[in-house]
């Protein structure tokens, strides 16, 4: 059963007054361990060092989930603050005043450590005000954040159908009396929700649940056709975009941090490091998911080569992600011959099954002496042993490997590979032959210009388009495969099919991640 | 614009009978058709009836996505019912004597009598010279000619008659009749002929996905119903009876025949929206976008540049908005005419 358009608007006419009841959290110890990594990660983003600007980006990441997810306060968070190592380590490479930040951090990390996130209890304080009152109701968070909203509501599990996690999603929910929200109103990257919650409700009342500080986006409910109409009352009257719907707003204050008094009003970290990402040299990107582990970032507007096997004509066609590229059509990636590898990408997996089985074997020999090595020789990720336990997995939809070149170097060196070339024609390392190989698992071939990409999809189109009952057939069966190119043709290779699950905006990523498969824990890091 | 006050029952001009006109969308029962039906139908026959004195531009922004582009267009076809003269047969044979000064030598005609096909050959002085294909036929009938007054019997192959090829184009008159209140009465003769100055833009996902969301909805009066894709008499969409609105499909780029540039285009989407600003076909007729609400902020801020990219050469029509606000909550409107800001 759908929803139909009368029903939205017998619902909006009904209510055309809504309301905003926003709940904003103060804490102290909470409100100390945010400054002090807010402090650390402004400091690291200009320092000249070069783990600076990488470990400044991994706060921002804690950070900006803890302001728009309802974690839990748990060794989680400790353990994500220790990353930074020892105090005398942290104070050698950053100077005191940082490690005076990061000694309050750990303070306050081992402070709030089990006791209950405030914004959790509101949260379940609301749910059950509202299921006692018998009003419908959804949330809309992200589908990662899921998890940690369902594990509020253990005593009375959450029904499956209340999560909006997409516009998508908004789009096909019926109309609700209210809308649940951790976080502020953003268009884009983390706590990010659809303009149409504010220029298109389906609901009565939104209850927003942020912590101090974090504000909402100026321009958030944004409606161009509104701003054009000459009987918008202000354009810069926050929520007045549209004139026909009416916004109240009221605002409860929950808790208390000793901070506000002290620094001032609260800083609005998201802002801040939305700020500093701008000034970086990264690309807006779209996300097309191809899987639950998987997906890929591509440019804005970017024409990717797809199937659409539901199409009578053109089931072959470059389409934008989210415009003409859909959900359930298929992504297409040519892995093609590379003639510096002598068709090397129809033997995806020589190299692989060979430093995989290294990488086992010293895994179950000494998994903390492996991740000691791996560390000195400067590998600087996050949770690098269960990274290792992942790059162990067979090959999937990719292989599973580091995502930067410079780590897998690393690793091959740390394992102490030795040249076994298939062939001796090719003055390449061992560990270069086996990252080519990730790379065309990556679809990293069409990162080619921007001409060639075109000549080689419109050949594929013609090549492809005399294969389509085949490949319909494959699609209904599979949601990822391969064929390969007939013989006799102008391209030599493989094309693999992946089907798009979700389509997301809203990420910043560096131009040389774009356009290649990545797991999603990976891509998480460029959400804006 | 037409009236707005609503009687509740008019007169089915076919049975003489009080009519009521009924709705269901997406096979939801059947109930007066609600408001925000009746005021984008009523938008359309404004559009339709604006002067062509001045090109405007004009953008609708509805909550939730919908027919309404649909609507928008079936109301601009009702307007031109009532028209004397809105047809394509005076623009038929000028459109043959065009192809006649360039023959590009794939385009035929048939005839509605003469068996076979036949390319145009020559043309000028109010004669257009066709020649049949068939080598059976050629012995008795090579070569004819076509006048202004017999130029409607002659149908470029592949697209709609000029005049219907059968004789049930009177099936929907009762439905076009009850779609807007106190609108003049429909000239018969208009429902026996295509008209090509009304034009719908699909969406950008294809024709299928433009005609499905139109078929969802579906009218009734009395014991017949029919959906909003018929009403629309697309070619293609409703064989056999004339048409009264051009397609465009936005994802191909390609028109369902080659028309006179049309006075009105309703563009289904803010993508079709761009692609028909983007076209030279379209850049004498007024434009109708409809969008909804309930996209991705990209292509939000994709529309806003785009509206103040015509700002530079439009200004905002507030007269054209007297008169016309929709009583329905959240349908937003702006219109912009032609002239210097």
């Amino acid at each position: 059963m759908t929803v139909s358009a009368t029903d939205i608007f017998a619902f909006l006419d009904e209510r055309r007054t809504c309301a905003i009841e926003r709940h904003e959290v103060h804490a102290t110890t909470f409100g100390n361990l945010r400054r002090s990594l807010r402090f650390i990660a402004l400091r690291l983003a200009e320092s000249t060092e070069a783990d600076g600007p990488a470990v400044a980006e991994r706060l921002r990441l804690l950070l900006s989930e803890w302001l728009t997810v309802p974690i839990a306060f748990d060794a989680s968070v400790v353990e994500s603050v220790l990353m930074l190592g020892d105090s005398m380590s942290v104070e050698a490479r950053w100077g005191r005043d940082v490690r005076r930040a990061y000694d309050d951090a750990r303070a306050a990390a081992h402070a709030i450590q089990n006791t209950e996130n405030p914004v959790r209890v509101d949260l379940h304080d609301t749910i059950h005000r509202l299921r006692i009152e018998g009003q419908t109701w959804r949330i809309y968070c992200h589908k990662k954040a899921r998890v940690h909203f369902e594990s509020i509501f253990n005593d009375e599990p959450l029904p499956g159908d209340c999560f909006l996690h997409s516009i998508k999603d908004y789009r096909d929910a019926f109309p609700a009396d209210v809308l649940v929200k951790v976080g502020p109103l953003r268009s884009r990257g983390w706590g990010s929700a659809p303009d149409a919650v504010i220029s298109a409700p389906r609901f009565g009342t939104l209850i927003q649940i942020v912590w101090s500080g974090c504000s909402d986006e100026d321009d958030f409910g944004y409606d161009p056709v509104a701003l054009a109409s000459p009987s918008v009352p202000s354009p810069d009257t926050q929520y007045a975009r549209n004139p026909s719907i009416q916004w109240t707003r009221r605002t409860l204050q929950i808790g208390h941090d000793d901070g506000d008094q002290n620094g001032g009003p609260a800083q609005d970290e998201l802002k801040l490091f939305a700020h500093a990402a701008r000034t970086r040299e990264l690309r807006s990107a779209t996300l097309v998911e191809i899987d639950d582990d998987h997906g890929i970032l591509y440019p804005p507007q970017l024409s990717v080569l797809s199937f659409d096997p539901d199409a009578t004509v053109e089931a072959f066609a470059l389409r934008v992600p989210g415009e003409t590229l859909l959900e359930g059509m298929f992504v297409v990636q040519p892995v093609l011959a590379d003639p510096d590898l002598g068709g090397l990408h129809a033997a995806d997996g020589y190299y692989s099954r060979i430093w995989k089985e290294h990488l086992r074997r010293e895994l179950s020999r000494n998994p903390a002496e492996l991740v000691r090595h791996l560390r000195a020789a400067g590998l600087d990720l996050l949770h690098v042993l269960s990274r290792v336990k992942d790059w162990c997995r067979p090959p999937t939809t990719v292989i599973h490997a580091p995502q930067q070149r410079r780590h897998f170097e690393i690793l091959i060196n740390v394992l102490g590979i030795e040249n076994d070339t298939p062939t001796q024609t090719y003055r390449r390392e061992w560990w270069q032959l086996a990252w080519y190989e990730i790379a065309h698992s990556r679809g990293e071939a069409i990162q080619t210009g921007l001409q060639e990409h075109e000549i080689v999809s419109d050949e594929l189109i013609t090549i492809l388009g005399d294969q389509v009952p085949e490949i319909r057939q494959a699609a209904r069966a599979q949601s990822s495969f391969q064929i390969q190119i007939p013989s006799g043709k102008s391209l030599i290779g493989v094309v693999r099919f992946h089907v798009v699950k979700a389509i997301e905006e809203g990420f910043l990523a560096p131009e040389n991640n774009l356009r290649t498969i990545c797991d999603l824990d990976t891509i998480e890091q460029w959400r804006e | 614009m037409y009236g707005k006050k609503a009687s509740g029952l008019v007169v089915n001009p076919l049975d003489r009978e009080p009519a009521t006109l009924e709705c269901s969308e997406a096979n939801e029962p059947w109930q007066p058709s609600p408001k925000w039906i009746r005021f984008l139908i009523n938008y359309g026959c404004g559009c339709s009836a604006l002067p062509p004195t001045v090109r405007r531009i004009i953008l609708l922004s509805l909550p939730w996505d919908s027919a309404a582009a649909g609507l928008v267009a079936v109301g601009a076809v009702r307007h031109r019912l009532s028209l004397t003269g809105a047809d394509d047969c005076a623009s038929h044979f000028q459109r043959l004597e065009r192809l006649a000064a360039k023959p590009s030598g794939t385009t035929y005609l048939r005839h509605e009598e003469y068996k076979g096909r036949f390319r145009i050959v020559a043309g000028g002085g109010g004669i257009v010279w066709v020649e049949r294909e068939d080598s059976f036929w050629q012995k008795r009938l090579k070569r004819t000619a076509i006048f202004p007054w017999n130029a409607t019997r002659w149908q470029i192959e592949g697209e709609p008659a000029v005049l219907p090829l059968h004789g049930d184009n009177q099936r929907y008159r009762p439905f076009y009749e009850l779609l807007v209140e106190h609108a003049p009465t429909i000239l018969p003769q208009n429902l026996a002929r295509s008209d090509s100055a009304i034009c719908l833009a699909g969406r950008v996902t294809g024709e299928a996905a433009s005609r499905a969301i139109l078929a969802a909805i579906r009218f009734r009066t009395g014991n017949r119903d029919v959906d909003l894709s018929q009403l629309a008499t697309v070619h293609g969409w409703s064989d056999g009876t004339v048409s009264r609105m051009t397609f465009f499909n936005t994802r191909t780029g390609q028109f369902d025949r080659r028309p006179m540039p049309p006075a009105l285009v309703i563009a289904d989407g803010d993508l079709a929206f761009h692609r028909v600003l983007n076209s030279k076909q379209f850049e004498c007729s007024n434009i109708v976008g409809v969008i909804h609400r309930a996209i991705e902020r990209d292509r939000l801020e994709a529309l806003g540049n785009k509206i103040a990219e015509l700002r530079q050469w439009y200004t905002p029509d507030v007269d054209c908005l007297q008169g016309v606000q929709p009583e329905q909550a959240a349908i937003v409107m702006t219109v912009f005419k032609r002239g210097a800001a």
